[in-house]
């Protein structure tokens, strides 16, 4: 009895090639009434996401040698087995094991640490178990996939630090003050980023939102959306003296906000510290004012700077939720051994 | 037999010492609470020799060096252990418990040296004196420990170099307004601790005050947290200016504490 795991990922496929094997919910009663009429295949839970399309089999003969398994492959992604073979990766026994365990930890993720992937993992075989295709060999595996995938997110840090520019943002605020509610953001500026960065600190409790464009129309458009208050884009200096965070995204071919203004408004403030994000290009705040006690200022340089520190870390972390991972696969594997016994 | 007991609570601290400093570089939670507990059971046996001590001596053992290192060393740890059910952070465990065990590995280093106790060191104002005072140095000593970390994080977050630090410490409002805390609280105790021993040398020596070396530093660690709250509360001060303060008032505060006793001659020295 073989176990094996063939698929395409983000690493092996491009996404024209990724698209044409991409299966949404609807089509999946399909694949799974053509996969499992084949007469070899025992069990089978299918895995497609944005990122892979893979099959975790379970198969009395090795799944290399079937036709009819690969004929049928060829035929959902309307592509020739010739085009397609090198695009596919192949794992048996321990190694399709480890394989489904890294997926279901987001090692094997673009973004390693992701949350998302071992909820895709969890809904790929809840359905494949509607669908009647799941037996005790792949249950056994998937359930303890599940159940790493939990472990290694609580026992190493691998989801830990912000790795997009907004929520980098957002962890050095927090860094900076201890608490985002009774803070006051302003967004000098409407780009997207700066919008978004606004959105996820209302989230996350900031108390008053401030809005300051050059047409105060979409300065009002864009308060709305947080129950905030849309102002002059002349008064914004004036307002540093109430605002904790600033995030600057215009299009000003210039520095809109100098090192003077800054310090002039730094008393009125009584040093109460001031986080600027600088999301301009060419850069809205000179970045001398970083140099001004208890300011704060970070352009998208920096924020990608953080984002690529906290990257390597959890690249660090990975090492350790491998180690976690090889000590369970040795484990499920021994279990499989005498489960495939008591089967046979 | 006393000193047995603690020494075992000197193992516990030191046990906790390492689980925060694993703690501290791998974030295993794990860690932080075999150090909570460590540390728990080291301040019961800790706590109960010092009550055993007392009664035994039937006095406040705070009359010589010995014994006012393990009494330091028990307030540390309290302070630790309210700082840590406050914040639901064994943060401040990093730089509080590493001291502790000093302090204890210190107090056996002296205990032979220490003078036995004087028949002038006792009575309430004296007590009330001293134990003001070491309840003063560990908000100090807190205080130097929160600006220090506070430093380290302002650091980080100005050079943008963010490392294994960056993910252990508290915001810096955060760790700005518990140095601050920390330093209103030291400097009531200390201001009632310099009053309360010149009322006491006044019964002794009929002389409030006598420029002795420890008084004379005394005043200057008074004068330079009289600053701190100055700056803070009219001059605006924050941050990075105010943890400079509090961690000269740390250094001038250790030499209050141990420069009286090892440099000069004083009626505050308390070793042979």
């Amino acid at each position: 009895m073989y176990l094996s795991v063939v698929g395409l990922n983000y690493k092996t496929a491009s996404i024209d090639i990724r698209e044409k094997l991409v299966f949404p919910k609807e089509r999946l009663a399909e694949v799974y009434a053509l996969l499992l009429a084949l007469e070899d295949v025992k069990e089978l839970v299918l895995l497609s996401t944005c990122n892979r399309t893979e099959f975790y089999l379970v198969t009395e003969f090795s799944i290399n040698e079937n036709k009819k398994f690969w004929n049928i492959i060829s035929r959902l992604a309307c592509l020739s087995w010739v085009e397609l073979e090198q695009y596919f990766y192949r794992y048996t026994d321990k190694d399709a094991i480890r394989h489904l365990f890294c997926v279901a930890s987001s090692l094997d993720s673009m973004v390693i640490g992701e949350t998302q992937v071992l909820g895709q993992v969890k809904d790929a075989y809840f359905l494949a178990r509607q669908y009647s295709a799941v037996g005790r060999v792949l249950e056994m595996v998937f359930e303890e996939a599940i159940r790493i995938g939990k472990k290694v997110r609580t026992e190493t840090q691998i989801g830990k630090g912000a790795v997009s520019t907004s929520s980098a943002a957002i962890e050095l605020a927090r860094k900076i003050f201890n608490s985002l509610e009774q803070k006051t953001v302003m967004i000098v500026g409407a780009g997207k980023i700066g919008e978004l960065t606004v959105k996820n600190l209302y989230e996350r409790g900031v108390s008053t939102v401030i809005v300051a464009n050059r047409t105060l129309k979409k300065a009002q458009q864009l308060a709305e959306q947080f129950c905030g208050r849309a102002i002059e884009f002349s008064e914004f200096t004036k307002m540093l003296e109430v605002s904790d965070i600033v995030i600057s995204s215009t299009s000003a071919p210039h520095f809109v906000l100098s090192k003077e203004e800054v310090i002039g408004i730094m008393p009125k403030r009584h040093n109460r510290p001031l986080f600027l994000i600088d999301l301009g290009l060419p850069r809205n705040i000179d970045p001398r004012i970083n140099d001004i006690a208890n300011v704060y200022l970070y352009n998208i340089d920096d924020l990608k700077c953080v984002c690529d520190a906290n990257k390597r870390e959890r690249i660090k972390e990975a090492e350790k939720a491998r180690v976690i991972i090889e000590r369970h696969v040795e484990k499920i594997s021994a279990d499989l051994v005498g489960l495939s016994k008591v089967l046979v | 037999m006393l000193v047995k007991f603690f020494q075992v609570t000197s193992f516990f601290y030191l046990i906790a010492t390492g689980c925060y400093m694993i703690f501290f570089l791998s974030s295993r939670s794990i860690f932080s609470r075999v150090g909570w507990w460590a540390t728990g059971i080291g301040f019961l046996i800790h706590t109960t020799a010092l009550v055993v001590y007392a009664i035994s001596k039937d006095y406040f053992p705070v009359t010589n060096l010995y014994e006012s290192f393990i009494f330091f060393a028990w307030l540390l740890v309290v302070s630790h252990l309210i700082v840590c059910l406050r914040l639901r952070d064994g943060i401040a465990g990093i730089f509080l418990m590493p001291l502790v065990v000093s302090l204890m590995v210190f107090s056996q280093a002296v205990r032979k040296t220490s003078l036995v106790s004087l028949p002038t060191l006792q009575g309430g104002w004296l007590i009330v004196h001293v134990v003001s005072c070491f309840i003063a140095y560990t908000a100090f000593t807190l205080a130097f420990g929160f600006a220090l970390m506070y430093l380290w994080q302002e650091r980080e977050l100005k050079t943008k170099k963010i490392d294994v630090f960056f993910f252990r410490l508290p915001a810096i409002e955060l760790l700005d307004t518990l140095e601050f805390i920390a330093i209103i609280f030291g400097f009531i105790f200390l201001t009632v601790g310099v009053i309360s021993g010149s009322v006491w040398a006044q019964f002794v020596w009929a002389r409030f005050w006598q420029w002795d070396p420890k008084e004379t530093w005394a005043l200057i660690l008074w004068v330079i947290y009289l600053f701190y709250l100055f700056g803070r509360a009219i001059w605006g001060w924050r941050g990075r200016r105010c943890a400079y303060f509090a961690v000269i008032g740390f250094l001038v505060m250790i030499f209050t504490f141990f420069g009286t006793n090892f440099l000069f001659q004083s009626t505050h020295n308390y070793l042979k």
